[in-house]
């Protein structure tokens, strides 16, 4: 289950980049998950857990992947945390929502991400309410930021 | 700081050319676009200048700040283009809106956020593109788009069915009376959201009726996410309007008889500093009373003077946005 807290979060790591450059471990880059992550939002190949072959960028070490991407990696690494998602683009969503089918996942937003028209299973814990689809989203959301 | 303000950035990896038109400018869209590039790319020459192997070409100084120090970093630049990460917190903050209102750079803002302490324009809020095929030269690409009438265009506009119940607008006083006055006499229901802020509860209340909005496209930055996510839940419902401003609307009509306007109105970049007027609609209004004072057409935000609403002067301004 995705659990979302919309709005100012003290508690959550605002600065993702930052946190990520930081406490990231070589291993965190090679790990599945990570390795389709990279390759679907970033349109990167991870050769090794410091190089990254980006097809804009040339090779990468993981501190210049898409701050989206890093945000990923922490929420699917750190579950000590909560973050700010705000830092995903809507191409993370998917990657979000598919973190949250097997484990409870809580992420903090401060807008209107897109995670597309549903079904699927989020908890805005503002309200505490469970919302199924776009609508019942949106109907939650959309005053909280 | 006044006018369009010009930047080319580049490194053997990537390269940005864009426009700067006003003193706020924000960058969002989906990851892996480009923006951590870019804002790092002028994050390295700010620090190292040439000796950052970056090469710059900009109409003013671009600078960076990201640091807990940021109020008193801003104090210390005029007349330069400042980028802010979406690492900065404090963007969305009342301390910020009042740091660089009132100041004479331009900012640009790398965040999904809305912020709601600042009125910047939907014209102003870009994602970073790709120029053609290639995979080194970038540009910023406008997010929203409006058509010949100022209609905000996308998938959910409703282009067939022009059928209005209720006119909404943002504009409680002069626009608000206008519009009332224009339609008193037909079915449409003409009524004021009291401000940008209310449109969307306005809407979200009103769902399934034939809805049109009129609102300042130059403060309305900040409700746009919001309004055009509503419109995908609710398509066929609504047509959002966004010109500049009601007063824009009146000085672009021509029912104000004086040949300083359109040359302002062709680039008014130019005529508006970004110290003084923190928005566009300001500069507008202050300009519509000032050349109109002492005059019969003379405006004033409180009240409408009648003058605009006679038919063949309406007419004209409701033609703008095809009403």
């Amino acid at each position: 289950m995705l659990s979302i807290y919309y709005g100012d979060m003290p508690e959550a790591i605002y600065d993702t980049a930052t946190y990520f450059k930081n406490v990231y471990k070589p291993s965190w880059i090679t790990s599945p998950l990570s390795v389709e992550m990279i390759k679907d939002v970033d349109k990167s190949k991870v050769l090794g857990a410091n190089v990254i072959d980006s097809p804009y960028l040339g090779m990468i070490t993981p501190l210049e992947l898409s701050g989206g991407v890093k945000t990923l990696i922490l929420i699917d690494k750190d579950r000590s945390h909560i973050f700010n998602a705000s830092t995903c683009g809507d191409n993370c969503a998917k990657w979000i929502l598919k973190m949250a089918e097997n484990r409870k996942v809580v992420i903090n937003l401060r807008h209107l991400m897109d995670f597309g028209k549903g079904p699927f299973n989020i908890m805005v814990l503002n309200s505490g309410k469970k919302v199924h689809n776009s609508l019942e989203l949106l109907d939650e959301a959309a005053y909280l930021v | 700081m006044k006018g369009i303000q010009k930047i080319h950035i580049e490194n053997t990896k990537a390269s940005f050319d864009f426009e700067l038109h006003r003193n706020i400018t924000v960058v969002r869209g989906n990851s892996a676009s480009g923006k951590s590039t870019l804002y790092n790319m002028v994050d390295d020459y700010s620090r190292r200048a040439e000796q950052s192997g970056i090469k710059i070409s900009s109409t003013r100084p671009c600078h960076t700040i990201l640091g807990l120090d940021w109020e008193s970093e801003i104090k210390q630049y005029q007349n330069s283009i400042i980028f802010f990460d979406e690492g900065a917190k404090y963007l969305s903050s009342k301390a910020f809106s009042r740091a660089i209102q009132q100041t004479d750079n331009y900012y640009v803002l790398f965040t999904r956020e809305n912020l709601f302490e600042l009125p910047y324009s939907i014209n102003e809020i870009y994602e970073v593109a790709m120029v053609g095929r290639s995979r080194k030269k970038h540009c910023l690409k406008h997010v929203y788009e409006l058509d010949q009438h100022y209609w905000l265009k996308n998938r959910f506009s409703r282009a067939d069915n022009k059928t209005i119940d209720i006119l909404i607008t943002e504009d409680s006083k002069s626009g608000y009376e206008f519009f009332r006055a224009c339609f008193d006499q037909s079915k449409i229901n003409c009524e004021s959201a009291g401000s940008k802020t209310s449109i969307y509860e306005w809407l979200d209340k009103h769902v399934g009726e034939n809805i049109f909005v009129i609102a300042d496209g130059a403060a309305f930055g900040p409700e746009i996410d919001g309004i055009t996510k509503w419109q995908a839940e609710h398509p066929e419902c609504s047509i959002i309007c966004l010109s500049e401003s009601f007063e824009w609307l009146l000085l672009k009509s021509g029912v104000i008889p004086n040949d300083s306007i359109n040359e302002m109105l062709q680039h008014p970049e130019d005529f508006i500093e970004s110290k003084e007027f923190s928005s566009w609609e300001r500069f507008f209004t202050k300009y519509l009373e000032d050349i109109s004072k002492g005059k019969p057409y003379e405006y004033t935000k409180k009240k409408i003077n009648p003058y605009y609403t006679a038919k063949a002067n309406s007419e004209k301004v409701l033609g703008l946005i095809a009403l």
